[in-house]
């Protein structure tokens, strides 16, 4: 929680007052660099730890004069939950910004393509002999999107917790500050709701029998990752 | 029914929300979250942004995996176990409840009184205030032994009669709530006694003014509470901040850091101004029941429906760093303050936190109608909106 002396403390570090840098190292820095190595490992995360603590004392200026990261802390959580946000952003970064396919994507399927993937064109499919394939792919991913933007956020949320990181449902709980059995018991529910939405959509707007949405539910695999990485972005 | 991640949907569904977004909020926004220190509003968008947001997810993920031990407050740990008193929670109370009825109604009278030494102590006060005859209570405090309550008692029969009936003392976990309660009750008399004296009794709550002065910045009189109410505030206050007082053995290396923590406690102290502060304000109040607004400096927010008669705590917003207040309709409410505080109520969609123009704090605000509002920095600039606080654009002075 947020705390004045915090507040307080990155203040007089940012104007450069030895005796607060003196009491950061002795109460922040062991937890900087311990918060590092869990994030990034041993190697990285020393690396990670040395470059913020470049930036909280202010190596680079700005206009001749000394810039502190700490000038960046408006005191609205705990000192020690923005370092370790800090960490985390700057670790995320670096992992989508260098070698996007080197770095092990954090809490996806590896198998599944992700964020952290260059968005290139997708490959040209194979020639289906369905003629309907091409329209159904494009009916489904409009229709899941659709569902998706329908939903509430913190459904929206345990959802992506639960596919898109696969996250157990005791870590969503965690995550969100719930009991696992609510957790499970919400996810279920958007589920058959995102599935019932899905359907409506296809049979409604997109006038599909029953025949062809069992089909077109059957082509969720070929729909292409490409086109959903756009989203997002916009 | 337990969600199947081997659901046919779940790659389409996996992949729509692998997605990243560019407006992702700053890390001390996230932070925040993590430590559900947001309000509700603003929360919500962050929660929005969340689902839609890979990046911002792995960033939280990354967080929860640095957690420390032992911060119970960080990513807090979801109750285990499916107990019927964790789903319905008031079953515990209301079982209590029950209980106690059911010991008091199944007892006898004599079982329910006070404990024995506290009858003798109480007859042992009477007797010195009246002289009355000694109670066989008494005759049995003479014979009990050097040290117990009922020779304590006896102790007490020959002292000059208390002034006041004695409080018995609570038991040590109490004591903190009891002492704090006598001295607010202290307050209260020693204020109504005060108050009869000067022969004006107050209403019990003080309106608002109805107006305070557009420049310099707004600082009307602190508002005037019954002295309970005001105790109690100035307590939440003095317990929020207090950084060295937390740590008596600060060695003398941290003096410059104690310095600077005494200046931002300082900072609080202000007066808070209150609203409604604009004339707007007023002649809405004079065809509507008045909603007035006002900031303690304890950062608690609340809200009058009845033109200050009865105040009501508004939930989910704490602005500890607020500097004026400004509410131009009953409808709209703008906070400003230190450290770019930028708080914004409306009607049906609560209070926001806006991000501010410029990471300074702000010292006054002024709101023509819904959506536009002017606010002005502590060094002196100012910063026009007439989006609801969305955008902000500079006012260059001439």
């Amino acid at each position: 929680m947020a705390d004045h002396a915090d507040l307080a403390l990155a203040r007089a570090c940012a104007e450069g007052s030895p005796e607060a840098w003196d009491r950061f190292v002795a109460e922040y820095r062991p937890r900087l660099y311990a918060a590092a190595r869990a994030i990034a490992g041993p190697d990285l995360g020393r690396e990670l730890a040395d470059s913020l603590y470049a930036d909280l004392y202010g190596l680079e200026t700005r206009d001749g004069q000394r810039r502190s990261l700490f000038t960046y802390y408006q005191g609205r959580s705990s000192l020690i939950t923005w370092l370790r946000a800090v960490l985390a952003q700057r670790h995320v970064d670096a992992l989508r910004a260098g070698s996007r396919r080197a770095f092990a994507r954090i809490g996806t399927d590896p198998a599944q393509p992700g964020e952290h993937d260059e968005v290139v064109d997708p490959p040209a499919p194979p020639a289906d002999p369905d003629p309907d394939a091409p329209r159904q792919i494009a009916a489904l991913r409009v229709a899941v999107r659709d569902a998706i933007d329908a939903l509430e956020p913190g459904d929206c949320l345990r959802l992506a917790w639960y596919y898109a990181h696969d996250l157990t449902l005791a870590e969503i709980a965690r995550m969100g500050g719930e009991h696992e059995a609510t957790v499970s018991r919400k996810l279920a529910r958007t589920r058959r709701r995102l599935r019932e939405a899905i359907e409506r959509t296809l049979r409604e707007r997109f006038k599909l029998s029953e025949v062809e949405l069992g089909e077109c539910l059957g082509r969720v695999q070929d729909i292409d990752a490409g086109a959903f990485l756009e989203r997002g972005s916009e | 029914m337990r969600p199947d991640r081997d659901d046919p949907l779940a790659p389409a569904i996996r992949r729509t929300l692998q997605g990243s977004r560019t407006d992702c909020p700053e890390a001390e926004t996230i932070a925040a979250y993590a430590e559900r220190s947001l309000v509700d509003a603003e929360r919500r968008d962050v929660e929005v942004h969340l689902s839609t947001c890979a990046r911002c997810r792995e960033t939280l993920l990354l967080m929860s995996r640095a957690e420390e031990k032992g911060t119970a407050t960080f990513f807090q740990k979801a109750p285990k176990g499916g107990s019927p008193l964790y789903r319905w929670p008031w079953l515990a109370g209301a079982a209590a409840a029950g209980l106690a009825i059911v010991v008091w109604l199944a007892l006898p009278p004599s079982a329910v009184r006070a404990p024995e030494s506290d009858r003798v102590a109480q007859v042992a006060r009477e007797v010195g205030r009246e002289q009355a005859p000694v109670e066989p209570e008494q005759s049995a405090a003479n014979k009990a032994p050097a040290g117990s309550d009922e020779a304590q008692a006896k102790e007490r029969s020959t002292l000059p009669p208390p002034a006041a009936p004695a409080v018995r003392a609570p038991p040590p976990q109490d004591r903190r709530a009891f002492v704090e309660e006598k001295r607010l009750a202290d307050a209260d008399r020693k204020e109504e006694r005060r108050l009869d004296e000067a022969g004006e009794r107050r209403a019990p709550v003080q309106k608002m003014p109805a107006a305070v002065p557009e420049a310099p910045p707004p600082v009307a009189p602190l508002p005037v509470e019954p002295t309970r109410a005001r105790v109690a505030a100035e307590t939440a206050a003095a317990q929020a901040p207090p950084a060295a007082e937390q740590k008596p053995d600060a060695s003398a290396r941290d003096t410059a850091s104690a310095k600077l923590m005494s200046r931002a406690r300082q900072n609080r102290e202000y007066p808070i101004a209150s609203g409604p502060t604009a004339d707007a304000h007023a002649r809405a109040a004079s065809a509507i029941p008045a909603v007035t607004w006002r900031v303690w400096a304890s950062g608690i927010v609340e809200r009058s429906a009845d033109g200050g008669a009865t105040w009501t705590r508004e939930p989910g917003v704490d602005a500890p760093a607020a500097r004026a207040i400004y509410a131009p309709s009953r409808d709209v409410c703008w906070i400003v303050g230190d450290r770019g505080l930028l708080l914004r109520f409306e009607t049906g969609r609560g209070w926001i936190r806006l991000s501010p123009p410029a990471q300074v704090g702000f010292i006054a605000v002024e709101a023509t109608d819904t959506p536009r509002a002017t606010i002005t920095a502590a060094d002196g600039r100012r910063f026009t909106t007439t989006d609801g606080g969305q955008t902000w654009k500079q006012i260059l002075e001439k």
